[in-house]
């Protein structure tokens, strides 16, 4: 059969050119993360630095200090919704106001929040600077004069975002989601940028870290503990590298491009010079900022996006596969039309770095990186099996992907030891160190697996969010000193 | 080339996971120090205050420690057991060890000298941190300053002032200094607004006349009006309102004109405080500024010109256009609900 022989040579060798590509893709992917966690520790060094000069009470005594609403948008957040607001109001800020939108939640969401803080409906003054569904209501606590409910139809975040906006009396305001929980000074932390460089900074992004696993009363995190739980595990160590790592490095690039929609502070009067949150997109946050840059550069106006690794959100991370699955295609699909929607920056020096470096980031390493890293899994193992490639050559790959990956992952750790984020428990340090190696084999290739599907949704034009189904913090809620 | 790239990768991952290790490892005699360290502490405070409080001869070896760790124990006492080692301290040498340290040493040296030196209520030690104002190092500076500011020793304001850095962090250390100042020394200040000083601290000054009251200071704050930050401009006029100042008709007018919508905000507001009813026309033609904010401010001050001024609102409710009709009915509803249509709640 010597045409069958010619056929399957003539296939061979594409496949080991594709392999070798893929190896060298994923040298450089991992090189340029270690570049990452370099230019991490730097930024690290110099925000330590100006967090010793500028400590967290002298923002509170400041008059410079600018005022700051929170913008919490609730959707179905009724397990949730009292303890966060508490946690809320209990901040530690000169001036702040609490905005609390029910975006048409089908649940007990506005009726917990009317008997658990007395709202009396009121008016407000407001424009339509931003546009956004009806809003049937507006109401105020009797005992919290800074907090107000706004009580609308439902839109979806942006939308809930937007009405927020629209009645905020702040020059900052913040954006949270209802069910995470802020440090109480993490607003203090957040607002240095701002009182550092007023003129320059319309945006800083703070630390999501996860929940799961702590000691939640009311609303207040009584102790840090890491989950034990195989998934929230993974996902704390997905945070420490995304947050500490990659965007404490962007950062340092003055690249910032995402700012989580869980804790975001804003400049208000430079989100209403671009209209606002955009309908119509699930990654709603990074859309915005991209905005946000895209918006300054064409105007070629001196501004400023940081992140800032002090400020800290505590979030609840999903538990199960199914929810996961949902949460990581949806991030996917929110990342690939933002890129689309702004595919004109990429690779523009008028857009300066973030056209320049950011963007094409993203492009190369979460849209082509994980269909390549799953086109390696299945076919170099495959080829090595057939012994068209050699035992070398597959190890060299497993390698990378995988004892790189647990070396990055550790740097990312031994990072959040040197910082605030340090674990209190010895058998937390032992846990995390082994979801560092464990994730690599299995949980970071399913990951991979979500983003390509996250990108045929986006091909398919799939919208939507789906359910996000939590347990609520009372699951883990136990009063002080009830060990 | 590819073994290299697997023993790489081995090596690093080994690296990583063992340092990890010794972290861990680390941490764990760390733990276990800390608690035996705390039991330890109140016993040894209380050794070593009566080790210093013994003027027995020492070599120089168990002086040096003992200044070392005097210096430290400073900050952990209160009241007269901290007098008294102070006094101890100084007499031991330890007060020219630090203020040689702030001379000479290196950045952190410099810094934690000048902390100390805090303590040491007396002119040596305020000589020294004066000195050490002009500091090349910022942070040296910032920590003199903060330690003067503790000693209380800060007869001459501007001039700390303006030994510190332009930078707004600078300008924070100050403010709770200035919140402490009594309203004459404060007052004294004016002169820094015409001063490069920064942005920062000039809004920070500026707000605080305006709390404060200190209306011998409107003159000085009227001076800034034209100055080129925004954000200064708002102040100076949110301040101006606070003095009750009397403004030039022109100066009013370039102020609700301002390109800046927050600046021609507070001018509207400044108006509306003096009661100004001159300006009924000129804030009256706010109320269709292309900054809804300006609008509502105008509809605002416009209420508060008394009678005149809601006849205006009145009208324009109903024959203005779209804005203003818009910014009149929301104030109205806000000061009037009664009188306003589904206004009764």
């Amino acid at each position: 059969m010597d045409w069958a022989r010619a056929i399957l040579d003539l296939l061979i060798q594409p496949l080991l050119w594709l392999s070798a590509l893929i190896l060298i893709f994923a040298v450089g992917q991992n090189l340029f993360y270690l570049y990452q966690t370099i230019m991490a520790w730097l930024e690290f060094r110099r925000n330590h630095e100006a967090e010793r000069l500028l400590g967290t009470h002298r923002i509170m005594t400041a008059r410079t200090t600018p005022g700051i609403s929170i913008i919490a948008p609730a959707y179905n957040e009724e397990a949730n919704i009292v303890e966060s607001v508490r946690s809320l109001l209990s901040l530690h800020y000169p001036a702040m106001e609490v905005i609390v939108v029910n975006d048409g939640s089908k649940d007990q969401t506005a009726s917990r929040m009317i008997e658990a803080f007395d709202l009396q409906p009121v008016h407000r003054a407001y424009a339509m600077l931003t546009a956004h569904k009806p809003i049937r209501g507006i109401y105020r606590s009797a005992r919290f004069k800074n907090l107000l409910f706004i009580d609308k139809e439902n839109g979806g975040k942006s939308d809930a975002l937007n009405a927020g906006i629209n009645l905020a009396r702040h020059p900052l305001f913040c954006s949270i989601d209802a069910d995470s929980i802020l440090d109480a000074d993490a607003l203090l932390r957040a607002a240095r940028p701002f009182v550092d460089s007023p003129n320059r900074v319309i945006a800083a992004g703070g630390t999501i870290r996860v929940a799961n696993g702590c000691r939640v009363y009311k609303g207040t995190i009584l102790e840090e503990h890491v989950s034990r739980k195989a998934l929230p595990l993974f996902q704390t160590l997905e945070y420490f590298r995304a947050f500490l790592i990659a965007r404490l490095a962007f950062s340092r690039m003055k690249s910032v491009t995402i700012i989580s929609g869980a804790f975001g502070l804003f400049s208000r009067k430079a989100v209403l010079q671009i209209g606002g949150y955009s309908h119509g997109t699930v990654g709603e946050d990074m859309e915005l900022v991209v905005r946000l840059n895209r918006f300054f550069c064409e105007r070629r106006t001196a501004y400023a996006v940081r992140y800032i690794p002090d400020p800290v959100c505590w979030t609840e991370v999903p538990e199960t596969l199914k929810v996961l699955r949902r949460q990581r295609t949806r991030w996917q699909r929110g990342l690939c039309e933002t890129l689309a929607r702004h595919r004109v920056m990429v690779g523009r020096p008028r857009y300066g770095r973030t056209g320049t470096i950011a963007m094409p980031l993203f492009v190369i390493f979460d849209v082509v990186g994980p269909i390549l890293d799953l086109i390696g899994l299945v076919l170099i193992p495959i080829l090595a099996a057939a012994g068209v490639l050699s035992l070398t050559f597959f190890l060299a790959y497993f390698s990378v992907v995988c004892l790189f990956g647990i070396f990055l992952s550790i740097l990312a750790l031994i990072l959040a030891e040197k910082s605030r984020f340090r674990s209190n428990r010895l058998r937390d340090m032992v846990y995390l160190l082994l979801g560092a190696i464990i994730e690599n084999f299995g949980y970071r290739q399913l990951n991979n697996l979500w983003r390509i599907e996250g990108l045929f949704q986006f091909l398919q034009k799939k919208q939507g969010w789906g359910e996000m189904t939590r347990t609520g913090f009372k699951a883990t809620t136990q009063a002080p000193g009830c060990d | 080339m590819l073994t290299v790239l697997i023993i790489l990768c081995i090596v690093l991952a080994s690296l990583s996971a063992l340092a990890y290790l010794l972290l861990i490892l680390g941490r764990a005699v760390s733990l276990r120090r800390e608690r035996e360290e705390a039991m330890a502490i109140n016993a040894w405070k209380e050794k070593l205050l009566a080790a210093l409080y013994e003027q027995a001869d020492r070599d120089s070896r168990e002086r040096h420690w003992l200044m070392v760790a005097g210096n430290m124990l400073i900050n952990q006492i209160e009241g007269g057991d901290r007098d008294r080692l102070v006094a101890l301290l100084a007499s031991t040498g330890a007060r020219d060890r630090l203020i040689r340290q702030l001379a000479t040493g290196n950045r952190h040296a410099r810094e934690d000298a000048a902390e100390a030196l805090a303590f040491y209520q007396d002119e040596l030690a305020r000589q020294a941190l004066w000195r050490a104002m002009n500091d090349r190092t910022h942070s040296v500076r910032f920590q003199a300053a903060r330690a003067l500011i503790r000693m209380k020793a800060v007869e001459d304001i501007q001039a700390l002032l303006l030994k510190l850095d332009p930078a707004d962090n600078a300008s924070l250390l100050v403010a709770d200094l200035l919140l402490q100042l009594p309203p004459e020394q404060l007052a004294s200040t004016a002169s820094l607004l015409n001063q490069p000083v920064g942005e920062g601290l000039v809004i920070q000054l500026i707000q605080l006349y305006g709390e404060k009251h200190l209306t011998e200071t409107g003159p000085a704050v009227l001076a800034t009006l034209d100055h080129p930050d925004a954000r200064v401009r708002e102040a100076a006029w949110r301040t101006l309102g606070k003095l009750e100042t009397p403004l030039e008709r022109n100066t009013v007018l370039r102020g609700l004109n301002d390109l800046d919508p927050e600046v021609s905000a507070m001018a509207v507001e400044y108006v509306g405080r003096m009661k100004a009813v001159d300006y009924l026309d000129d804030v009256t033609a706010l109320l269709e500024h292309p900054n809804w904010w300006v609008g509502f401010r105008a509809a605002e001050a416009l209420y508060s010109l008394g009678e005149t001024g809601r006849k205006v609102l009145r009208a324009s409710v109903i024959g203005g256009v779209a804005t203003a009709a818009d910014v009149a009915r929301r104030v109205l509803l806000e000061y009037e609900p009664e009188t306003q249509p589904g206004g009764a709640h």
